[in-house]
This record gives structure tokens, sequence and C-alpha cells, in this order.
């Protein structure tokens, strides 16, 4: 279904490849491809652009005849400009810490409600993500070998074609800080920013230079509850996880985390960069759960993928006996 | 007096026979009919089990698929019960139901999502009717399906190869009299059981949405198995319903501690919005769905305005 505005022409000031053809076209920030556009709904002018990559690049709620091409912004027509916004969005990895004992459906579902909500944002495209499951030394009860959960995380994400799981955390002499275990991997990125872009629709899709990835912690929105036990963490280190990176946070049922915000001066000077996302399916599924039903001998299909259990099967993870 | 050793056993003789005597040296010791109805409990075949599902399956998500391994999990840990096959039955198109897409797609993701399931099936009989089929004839006519499987002698049921004292029972028993294997005749039917979430449990609440004899018949011929969240909340309702009270022995509710609130409304909703259905359903559904374009704003619209079947049907009836 495309759109032949007479308002949205060559005359119109937006860039050329905005009414080529008389539809819409617009790129998509993941696969770097230029779609037409697809208008849903009666009210909302939702644009969905690239299937595949399901971003969703302007959000309006206007009658048709004021469609205005920009990400997430209420603009009427004529006369106001449209920026370049969709090639300036920040891009961003998110980096996930934690035991992972087991990886669930739930940790990966958190990467794609994060990532949707940072698109449906209009500021950022999140460019990948990681899981890094904590060391060994973390001590922590029934934790089962780095390694298998190494594994489980990798086989978890077999299928995914933007999260990986990163060993480096785990194969550490000891447990780390989560700032230095975002430090790591935000200097990895920097590392290996891409120097130019492939091929594309003329210039106007070129990475602007000033966009340097960032690297986001994800978490469950608990995580800022326990910012507030004494000795868990150091004031420095949240202040420079909030400052410098930036937190998107998943709410879960019988957390608060606005309260949790608004309870530190530190996470209140700095909230515009946690980011709270609400997970509309609510979903109370944790690797506790998880073992628990494994040492009971329930099943735990549909709840982690198939392989991750077939695997801790083979190996014997999560019977109840203590290790 | 027979004094049985293994704890597990005892605890299968408290459920069957509800009455304890403790002789003079603290061990359980039972009447002789008791005893009798005992050995008859562990040697005989423990029912059967088919776990039909009704509904839209609009599409189907890991929360239906859980409910079935909850069920499973929960039946065979009864000790009473074995479930040897689970049945998905999506519902034909003249349902009428808002935002019902056709049911050859349901089928086929329905398909797609047990694929990798050992135990769980696809059935298409009730989405081939040209009218709604009311639950009550779903239920029968699957279990009449299986009343005339289990005359063949040649019985393809798949079993659950489940290690254990059951099998053991079973090596005992072929000392005793092969024979009784090789007769299938005295051997029960597999019962069919509706497997439900609580939602459905209180739709019965519904006015014109169910017969009330289909109701009784349900829970009285049949049985359910009811998952939910807020097991009181069921709980309640059963006790306000002398029909349900009546038979609640056959309602079985299972609680789903972990809340996993995976429907199909929202499921729609957020294919609608562009946002992310991964790790909710099924990846081969998902891509299904996507390769398809199945749901969108104007699926969504289908069937507005029309009356649900069974509302039509019933307060047709009641009206004629």
């Amino acid at each position: 279904m495309f759109v032949n505005g007479p308002i949205m022409g060559k005359g119109s000031g937006l860039p050329w490849w905005v009414w080529c053809c008389g539809s819409y076209l617009d790129l998509c920030p993941l696969s770097r491809k230029v779609n037409k556009i697809k208008f849903l709904g009666k009210e909302t002018r939702e644009s969905l652009c690239c299937r595949k990559h399901r971003q969703i690049l302007c959000h309006i709620a206007l009658p048709l005849e004021h469609l205005l091409l920009e990400d997430s912004r209420v603009a009427t027509a004529v006369g106001v400009e449209v920026p370049d916004k969709m090639k300036s969005r920040i891009p961003v990895v998110l980096l996930a810490c934690g035991s992972f004992n087991p990886i669930t459906n739930m940790h990966l579902r958190l990467f794609e409600v994060a990532r949707d909500h940072l698109h449906q944002t209009g500021m950022y495209k999140v460019i990948g993500g990681i899981i890094s499951p904590v060391n060994d030394n973390y001590r922590k009860k029934d934790l089962v070998a780095a390694h298998h959960r190494v594994a489980m995380a990798r086989l978890a994400l077999q299928t995914s074609d933007w999260i990986r799981v990163d060993p480096w955390e785990s194969e550490q002499a000891q447990w780390m800080e989560t700032v230095k275990v975002l430090r790591h991997h935000h200097s990895e990125l920097l590392r290996s920013l891409p120097q130019t872009e492939g091929p594309d629709h003329g210039r106007a899709h070129s990475l602007a230079p000033t966009a340097v990835p960032e690297l986001k912690l994800l978490c469950g929105a608990d995580i800022l509850k326990t910012f507030q036990t004494p000795n868990l963490w150091k004031e420095a280190h949240i202040q420079e996880i909030v400052e410098k990176f930036g937190m998107v946070c998943v709410s879960r049922t019988g957390h608060n985390p606005k309260e949790y915000i608004s309870g530190s001066a530190i996470l209140q000077r700095y909230q515009h960069n946690i980011h709270l996302v609400r997970e509309p399916v609510q979903n109370e599924l944790s690797s506790t759960y998880i073992r628990r039903a494994l040492s009971q001998g329930q099943s735990v299909k549909y709840l982690l993928p198939d392989a991750v259990i077939t695997y801790i099967k083979e190996h014997n993870l999560y019977t109840g006996d203590s290790s | 007096m027979v004094k049985f050793r293994n704890a597990g056993d005892k605890e299968k003789i408290s459920q069957a026979s509800g009455e304890e005597k403790y002789n003079e040296q603290g061990v359980r010791v039972f009447h002789l009919d008791q005893q009798l109805q005992v050995l008859t409990m562990e040697n005989s075949e423990k029912t059967e089990v088919v776990l039909l599902a009704c509904g839209s399956f609009n599409p189907i998500t890991n929360m239906h698929l859980r409910l079935f391994e909850l069920a499973k999990d929960y039946m065979n840990g009864t000790g009473k019960y074995r479930v040897i096959k689970g049945v998905i039955s999506p519902v034909g198109d003249a349902y009428k139901k808002k935002g019902l897409i056709s049911a050859h797609h349901r089928v086929i993701m329905a398909e797609l999502a047990t694929k990798n399931s050992e135990w769980v099936e696809v059935d298409t009989w009730e989405s081939l009717q040209k009218d709604w089929v009311e639950t009550l004839k779903v239920l029968r006519h699957h279990q009449e399906k299986l009343e005339a499987s289990s005359c063949d002698p040649q019985q393809d049921s798949p079993r659950l190869e489940r290690p254990g004292r059951k099998r053991k029972w079973a090596e005992q028993r072929q000392d005793f009299g092969q024979k009784e294997l090789l007769e299938p005749k005295t051997k029960d039917v597999p019962k069919v059981k509706l497997l439900c979430g609580a939602d459905l449990l209180e739709s019965f609440g519904v006015p014109n949405l169910w017969k009330r004899e289909d109701i009784t018949r349900i829970v009285g011929d049949y049985g359910l198995i009811c998952i939910t969240r807020a097991g009181n909340d069921a709980e309640k309702f059963i006790y306000e319903s002398d029909a349900l009270w009546k038979h609640r022995n056959n309602i079985h509710l299972v609680n789903e501690w972990i809340t996993n609130d995976i429907s199909s409304t929202k499921i729609r909703r957020a294919l609608r919005r562009g946002q992310s259905i991964r790790y909710l359903v099924p990846d081969l559904v998902r891509e299904y769905i996507e390769k398809h374009d199945l749901y969108s704003p104007e699926s969504e619209e289908r069937n507005v305005g029309v009356v649900l079947a069974p509302l039509q049907k019933n307060t047709a009836e009641a009206n004629s």
C-alpha cells in the first residue's frame, strides 16, 4: 500500500529518496537497504520498513495529508525541516551480564524487547548484543562451570543474527566488576569500528562520522534495586555505568523501577541514560525456576531453547546433586 | 497383613484407600479388601490419558505448548494417570471470533510448533467441519476414535517409555501371566480429558456461551485439567457452581507457579506494532507468520460485528 502524496513532492525539501517513484522509501539502519514504506492502521500511521529487522521508522498519529517522514515526532507538513535523522541514529550494542545458569527464553527476550524500545525512541539503532556469563569465582550458589554456561548460551544464540556470547569475562582469573566488563567491551567495540560503509544509494546513507557506538548495560529492572544494597556496588562504578555507558532496564513484575531511580541521587541525575522498558508479556521465568524444575524431573520445554535442554541432559547438569 | 517396604508405594496406598491403621509397632497395616484394592491398582495399568486442547490458536504460542508440559507432569505425578498423547484441535473458521485467521494457517502453525514434540500432535477434524462444533462434540469424537482404535489388537498409540516402578511391575507381571498382555480387550481405553487455562473454566459463566448440559457432560464424562495461576479463584469458581462442584474430582487444577503471560492477543498486537515476538512462539511459527504476513490491522478486523457462533447457536435455540 503506497501513498502518493501531493504534499510530499520534489519541492518539499525532503531527501530525494523519500519521494522517489511517488511512494515513500526509507532506510533500514541494520540492513542498510532502502525499502518501500508500508502504512498500517487507520488512525496511526506507523511505517514499518524492512520486515526482517522490524524497524519502526516513524510513528505518527496524523491525518494522512499531514504525514511527514520523521521518526517518532509529530509534526505538521510543509514548512518543517526534516532532519536526516535516520542516518544520525546512535549505534548501540547491548551487553547483558549475569549468571545465565542456565540461559532461558526470558534472557533472550530482554534483548528483543530492549531493541524494539530503543528503535522506537527514534534515537538509536541497535547493532549488536553480547551475553557475558559471569566468572565461576563469583561463587554464586549452584553455579555450574563457566564453560557449560558459555556453551549453553552459544547453543541458544545459534539462530540469532545479532546477539552473540562473549566468554572473556568468564575466562578471567577472577571475578570482575561489571564496570570493568563494560570498559573492556567498549574498547573492543571502538577498535572494531568499520571504516567505510558498503555501496549504498548515495552518500546520504553513510554513517555520520561523529556517531560513535555506545555500549549499554542490559538488565532487568531489579538490578536498579540492587544498587541500594550496601557494599554490593561501588558508588563510583554506579556513576560510571549510568554516566559513561547507560542502562536499558526491562521491567519485571514486582519491581517499580521509577521508585529505585527517584530514591538515588546518582540515578536521578543520569535518568536520561537509564531507559526503562516495559515488557508487555509478563514473564516470571527465571533460571532458579528452571533449576528447580529440572531437579524435580519436570519438563522445561518451551522455556528455553531445545538445544540448551538437550545439552543439559547430555551433561547431567542441574540434577539436584549438590556440587 | 502385608507390610509395604517401598515408601513410594505407601503414598499410593494412602491415596487409594484413604484409611490408615497402625499396629503396635507403628507399621501401617491394611484390611484385606484394601490390600486387594491396592494390589489391583499397582498391577493394573494406570488410567491412560489423552490431553485435548481446543482453542483458536491464533497463533499458537509457547504458552499453549507449556500447558501440555505442565499438565503431563502433574497427571503423571499423581501416580494414577499416564499421559500418552496430547492433541491440539484448532477451532474452525465458523467460530467467527474477531481477528480469527483462516484455519488452514492456524493448523500449519500448530504443526510447525509441534514438529519437535514427541507426544503432542495436531488434529484437523474440528477445523475442517463446515459449522462450528461444540467442545463436547470434539471430546466425544476423540474418545470414540480412541475406542475404535483400541478394539484393534495392533495398537499404535504412542507410549512414552518411562523407566521406573511401573516397568518393574510390568516385568514382574510377565512372570505371572503373559496372557494378560496379549489381551488388549481387558485393558481400559485411554480417556480423553480437556486441557485448558483458567480463562476457559471461567468462560463457563458467560451467558449463552456454553450449554449447561454440555458443561455437565464435559466434567462428568470426560474431565478437565485446568492450568491456572490464580488457583484460589478457580477453586472458588468451582465451589460456586453446582455442576462443577459435583464433579470436582474430575477437575484437576494445576498451579502455574511462574506467570507466563504469552497470550495470542499480545502476539498479534506486537506484530501489528512491528515488535519482536521472538522466543514467545517457536521459531518456525514466527518465520511462517513473517513469510505469509498473517497478522495486520486488517486481519484483526475480521468478524467484527459478527456474533460468535456459540452465542448465535445457543441464543437461537433458547428462542426456538
